[in-house]
C-alpha cells in the first residue's frame, strides 16, 4: 500500500471509529440535520410539482368562440381551421348549432323544446385551447382580440380573469416558497456551522497535539474532513429517506387528484438531479466549515 | 547546546514567567530545570518547545535562533523534537500502537517503517504487551510511559518533558526517570522540569534552579554552578 493511501485509510478508519464511539451524539446530530434539511428540500420538490401541476391546470380554461348565424357548415369548418392556425392555439373543437341544442336539451331536460322553436337559436361554436407555453393574462387578451377580429365571429368568451388570478396566486405561493426555502437553507447552514464547531470543540486535544507535534495543516484537516464527508453522506441519505417517504405517502392522493385533470405528472419520479445538488451542497458546506473551524483552533497553538 | 540569552516572558496579565534569564543547557545530556511551583520551569520548557514566544531575549537550540522560525519552519522544528507535557494527553479513540505512531503518521512514514519503530518504542517503556489497548484501560503511570514512547519514536535530538513524574509515587517516578536516563546521551539531549529533588540527588546531571522566574544569581552560568 502506498504511504499516502495507508495514512488516508488510517484517517478514515479513525473518523469512522470516532463516529461509532459516540453513536447517540452522531445520530442525534445526523437526524436533527436531516429533519431540518428535509424541509427546504421537500418544499423545493413540492414547489416543482406544484408549478408543473398548476401550470397544467391553468390550461383548462377555454375560450368559446360564438360564430354568427349565417355561418354555414363550410364556413364553420373553415373558421375552425383558421383558428387552429393561429399562434399558440393548441386545439379548436367545432360544436355545431345542432350539437349545441342537443347539449342544452340534455343539460336542462327540455327535450322537446326544439318542437316549439321556428329555428335553432344556438350558433355554432368553437372551443379553443391554448398551448402550454402561452400562459400570461396579457397574452390571453391579445389572442382574444385576434379571434374577435375574425369574420363570422360574434362573441368570444374567454375566462382570462380566472387565469390571471391563478397566475397571481401561483406567483405569490412561489415567492413564499422561495423565501421559506432560503430561510430553512440558512438554518441548515447555521446548523452545519454549529456541528463543525462542536466537532472541533470535542477534539481540541487532537488538534493541539497534532499541531505541537509539527503536523502540516492538511494532515490535521484530514480526519476532520473525512468525518465531515461521512456525516454529509449520512445526513443526505437520511434526508432522502425522510422526503421520499413523505412523497410516497402522499403519492396516491396526488395521483388521484391529477387523474381528474387527465394529465401526466412527474410525481412518480425521484428527482436525482435535486438530490445530487443537495448532497453536493452538504459536502461543500461541511468541508468548508470544518476546515475553517480546525484552522481557527490550530492557529491557537 | 540550548542557550537562553536574557530571556523574559511576561504574560498579558503582567506577571513574569521568566525574567532576564541567561543559561546554557549542555547538549547530549540529561538536564533538570527545577524550582518551586510558579518558579517558571514550565515556562522555560514551553519556550524551548516553541509553544510560546519570549517577550524579550533570544533562545538558541544549536545554532538556530527560535525567534527566527516562522510558518513551516516552526512545524519542522516541532517535528524534530520530542515533547511530553501534562496537557498533551493520549487520544482516546486510538489504541496504544496508533498513539505511539502518531509522530510518524504526521511524517507520512510508510507502514513498514512504523510497525518496528512502535515496537521498539514500546519495548523501551516496557509496554509491548499493551499495543492494542486503549488509553482508558491503562493506569496513569502506563499512560505516561506511552506518552514517553510517543515522544521518542522519531528518535529526536531533543526531548523536553514537563513534570513527567507528577502525581506518581516515588517507585513509579524512579522507573520513569530511568527511561529518560537511558535515552540521554549520544545524539539526544533530554530536558526535564521537576520539583522533585530526589530525581537529581545523585548529582550526575546539570540542574538549573529557578526562583520566581529568575536564577538566584543572575547571568551566572548555572551549569557550572550546579553540576558536580
Amino acid at each position: 500500500m502506498l504511504p499516502n493511501t495507508f495514512h488516508m485509510a488510517q484517517a478514515l478508519t479513525h473518523s469512522l471509529k470516532h463516529l461509532h464511539r459516540e453513536p447517540i451524539k452522531t445520530w442525534f446530530s445526523v437526524i436533527l440535520s436531516a429533519l431540518i434539511l428535509s424541509i427546504p428540500t421537500g418544499l423545493y420538490i413540492l414547489a416543482n410539482h406544484l408549478e408543473y401541476f398548476s401550470f397544467l391546470v391553468q390550461q383548462q380554461p377555454e375560450a368559446t368562440v360564438f360564430l354568427s348565424h349565417d355561418a354555414d357548415r363550410n364556413i364553420t369548418l373553415s373558421m375552425q381551421h383558421r383558428i387552429l392556425e393561429l399562434d399558440h392555439v393548441q386545439s379548436a373543437q367545432l360544436v355545431s348549432a345542432d350539437e349545441s341544442l342537443a347539449e342544452f336539451e340534455q343539460l336542462t331536460g327540455l327535450y322537446s323544446i326544439a318542437n316549439y322553436l321556428q329555428e335553432n337559436p344556438f350558433p355554432a361554436t368553437i372551443r379553443v385551447r391554448i398551448a402550454a407555453a402561452f400562459s400570461n393574462p396579457q397574452a390571453y387578451e391579445a389572442l382574444l382580440s385576434q379571434i374577435q377580429r375574425l369574420e363570422y365571429v360574434d362573441l368570444v368568451q374567454f375566462d382570462y380573469e380566472w387565469a390571471a388570478k391563478l397566475s397571481s396566486i401561483r406567483d405569490i405561493v412561489k415567492l413564499f416558497g422561495q423565501v421559506i426555502i432560503v430561510l430553512f437553507f440558512l438554518s441548515v447552514v447555521l446548523l452545519i456551522i454549529n456541528l463543525s464547531r462542536r466537532q472541533v470543540y470535542s477534539r481540541t486535544d487532537e488538534i493541539k497535539l497534532l499541531t505541537l507535534l509539527g503536523a502540516k495543516r492538511r494532515i490535521i484537516y484530514r480526519p476532520f474532513v473525512y468525518t465531515a464527508i461521512l456525516q454529509s453522506l449520512f445526513i443526505g441519505t437520511t434526508t432522502f429517506v425522510i422526503v421520499e417517504s413523505f412523497r410516497a405517502f402522499f403519492k396516491q392522493p396526488v395521483m388521484d387528484l391529477i387523474t381528474l385533470y387527465q394529465i401526466d405528472s412527474p410525481v412518480e419520479t425521484i428527482q436525482w438531479d435535486v438530490w445530487g445538488v443537495v448532497l453536493l451542497i452538504l459536502l461543500l458546506l461541511n468541508i468548508l466549515f470544518i476546515r475553517i473551524s480546525v484552522y481557527l483552533q490550530a492557529s491557537k497553538y | 547546546m540550548i542557550r537562553f540569552i536574557n530571556v523574559t516572558k511576561q504574560y498579558p496579565n503582567g506577571q513574569y514567567g521568566l525574567q532576564d534569564v541567561t543559561l546554557e543547557i549542555p547538549a547530549n545530556r540529561l538536564s533538570f530545570i527545577t524550582g518551586p511551583t510558579g518558579a517558571g520551569k514550565s515556562t522555560a520548557a514551553r519556550l524551548i518547545a516553541l509553544r510560546d514566544q519570549p517577550t524579550g531575549g533570544q533562545i538558541f537550540v544549536g545554532e538556530t535562533d527560535l525567534g527566527d522560525l516562522a510558518g513551516r519552519n516552526i512545524a519542522r522544528y516541532r517535528k524534530s523534537i520530542g515533547i511530553l507535557f501534562p496537557d498533551l494527553p493520549l487520544l482516546n479513540d486510538r489504541n496504544v500502537g496508533d498513539n505511539v505512531a502518531l509522530p510518524l503518521m504526521i511524517e507520512s512514514a510508510p507502514a513498514k517503517r512504523i510497525q518496528p519503530r512502535v515496537k521498539n518504542a514500546l519495548d523501551l517503556v516496557g509496554l509491548q504487551s499493551k499495543l492494542n489497548f486503549y488509553p482508558e484501560h491503562l493506569s496513569d503511570a502506563e499512560q505516561q510511559r506511552v506518552r514517553i514512547a510517543r515522544a521518542v519514536i522519531t528518535r529526536p535530538v531533543l526531548i523536553i518533558a514537563d513534570e513527567p513524574t507528577a502525581n506518581m509515587d516515588s517507585m513509579l517516578g524512579a522507573k520513569i526517570m530511568a527511561i529518560f536516563k537511558r535515552l540521554a546521551g549520544r545524539n539526544t539531549t533530554v530536558i526535564i522540569t521537576t520539583h522533585n529533588r530526589t530525581h537529581f540527588a545523585d548529582k550526575r546531571h546539570p540542574v538549573f534552579e529557578l526562583r520566581q522566574g529568575q536564577f538566584p544569581s543572575t547571568n551566572q552560568n548555572a551549569t557550572e554552578q550546579y553540576v558536580t
